[in-house]
């Protein structure tokens, strides 16, 4: 008999069971792109969103990966909302966690990939999830650009609580990160740069 | 009411005149440069030289002489200061010798807004593509915001300077495309971070793949993989703020695979999908009016001096 699944989320790329205390994700195929491409970016990123939760988990919390097949990755359940719909009422602590955890998966040179406030969960405690873009890199110009990322999905998202967000992970990211400030400097190089000069 | 709207960001002079209920005439020039990238300074001299017959034509199909129009409109931000200026004394010039009230505008938003108008959707998530700009933008707590961009170069220069590599003249996009139909895959890097995309690396390596590949092979290859990754990221965008619609405007969406790689993303996730006409999509007065129009009656007085590096979220938008 078929057990019953139920489809908690259509993310960008994968769509979201739970069942009993976990969550199964399934990157599904697009067809808008090619099969070359489709197949390739969801072996990869399912194989790097496998490792880097693993590797993740010894530093922040992260959902437990359960099992990995080639396009599906079966995870513990996180009980909690998504940082995205509860920001209005989270505390300073949990945003001062956001710039620890980036700060601690920096330290080891994982970058997120797509640090937004839909990918963080809020439960009894703060989670990382969908490190589907992540990577491991020991490189200041990937840290900036995560930096980037998550500065960008405030400021777009939360553009009522970026200003003090962002101060506050700031801090937190310098304090928890001994090599925060040159990522930060190189931040201010990354964003100098997207910035147009001459757009036509 | 009747607005009369002038463009001039870059390297396009163009005038609509529209109403309320109608777009009575959509006017414009371009600058095509022999080869290589645009001059800003003959890009501007090039405006300059057209603005007085792209006036007349706009007025003229309109059926409308500068007495019937009620309000100027004209792009202030952002773009190249030289092309800026052309537009600004334009509209100056008609606003001041015929008494009419002038309105500044912002050239990101007024793509955004005439998508809105002719479409008929009412909150998308705008993919805006055009030779500097790639950005995708949805309306959040009173603006427009940028929730993805490029962080290095725009799309359309992207396929330009491989075109300029290639030896393909000036726009290359169309014959990107047509070469395209008959290619075969070559891998490519493939580069999105969260909801941003980035073009310059993946320029370098079909650079270094040109006297390797066939180039229609890598016309192919280059199509499918950067619309994926702006298909993608919008796709994130709609998620992530939990919309139901894609609008896709600027020069870029002229292309047909993109559209269609739009199209079918939307259809996957239930969402709906549209574009506003081609003359529409690309640089174009019409949308300065359209814009002005609706700053005009939300009572916005807006700003009369130009500014090259305003941006999409600096506008705050009192019409919705
Ligand atoms: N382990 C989990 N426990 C509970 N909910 C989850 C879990 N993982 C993901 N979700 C929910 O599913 C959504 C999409 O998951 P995510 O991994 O971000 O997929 P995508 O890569 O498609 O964005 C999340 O925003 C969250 O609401
Ligand atoms: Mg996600």
């Amino acid at each position: 008999m078929a057990v019953k699944k139920e489809l908690i989320a259509q993310g960008a790329e994968s769509r979201l069971y739970h069942y009993r205390d976990r969550v199964i994700k399934e990157r599904v195929r697009k067809s808008y792109r090619i099969k070359q491409i489709d197949i390739k970016l969801r072996k990869q990123r399912t194989k790097a969103e496998a490792r880097n939760l693993k590797k993740a988990a010894k530093l922040i919390k992260v959902p437990k990966v359960i099992d990995v097949k080639k396009f599906r990755i079966i995870m513990e359940y996180v009980d909690g909302e998504v940082l995205r719909d509860v920001i209005s009422t989270t505390s300073r602590e949990v945003i001062k966690q956001v710039g620890e955890y980036v700060a601690l998966l920096h330290s080891r040179d994982i970058i997120h990939g797509d640090l937004t406030t839909s990918n963080m969960i809020l439960g009894d405690e703060l989670f990382f999830i969908d490190f589907g873009l992540s990577e491991i890199k020991n490189s200041i110009e990937a840290k900036a650009v995560d930096l980037h990322v998550l500065k960008q999905a405030l400021k777009s998202k939360h553009h009522k609580y970026y200003r003090n967000a962002w101060r506050i992970i700031k801090k937190a990211y310098l304090e928890s990160y001994k090599e925060g400030e040159g990522v930060l400097k190189r931040l201010r190089r990354v964003e100098a740069r997207g910035r147009y000069k001459n757009r036509g | 009411m009747i607005v009369l709207g002038i463009e001039s960001t870059a390297h396009t002079f163009g005038v609509g005149v529209i109403t309320e209920d109608e777009i009575l005439s959509n006017a414009k020039e371009s600058y095509r440069p022999e080869k290589g990238g645009i001059h800003p300074r003959k890009a501007s001299d090039f405006l300059a030289s057209r603005a007085g017959s792209v006036i007349r034509k706009a007025l003229t199909t309109a059926g409308a002489g500068m007495e019937d129009v009620d309000l100027v409109a004209f792009s202030r931000s952002p773009g190249m200061g030289h092309s800026l200026r052309v537009g600004s004394v334009a509209a100056k010039t008609l606003a001041y010798e015929f008494n009419k009230p002038l309105i500044g505008v912002n050239h990101c938003i007024a793509h955004v807004e005439i998508g809105r108008r002719v479409t008929g959707m009412n909150d998308p998530v705008v993919l805006y593509t055009s030779g500097a700009n790639t950005q995708v933008i949805a309306f959040q707590g009173g603006r427009y915001r940028v929730f993805g961009e490029t962080i290095d170069m725009g799309i359309g220069n992207f396929i330009d300077s491989f075109a300029r590599y290639a030896g393909i003249p000036f726009p290359g996009g169309p014959r990107i495309e047509e070469l395209a139909k008959k290619g075969k895959y070559v891998e490519l890097p493939y580069v999105v971070k969260g909801m941003d995309v980035s073009f310059s690396g993946i320029l370098t390596n079909l650079r270094q793949k040109l006297k390797k590949h066939e180039l229609e092979d890598l016309c192919y290859s280059l199509q499918e993989t950067v619309f994926a990754m702006m298909v993608e990221v919008s796709e994130r965008a709609l998620a992530h703020c939990q919309k139901k619609e894609l609008l896709i405007t600027g020069g870029v969406a002229a292309n047909k695979r993109l559209r269609e790689m739009c199209r079918l993303m939307c259809k996957e996730r239930g969402a709906g999908f549209k574009a506003p006409p081609m003359d529409l999509c690309v640089d174009n007065g019409v949308m300065i009016a359209e814009l002005g129009l609706k700053m005009h009656k939300a009572g916005v007085k807006g700003e009369v001096n130009i500014d090259q590096g305003e941006r999409t979220d600096e506008v705050e938008i009192k019409w919705r």
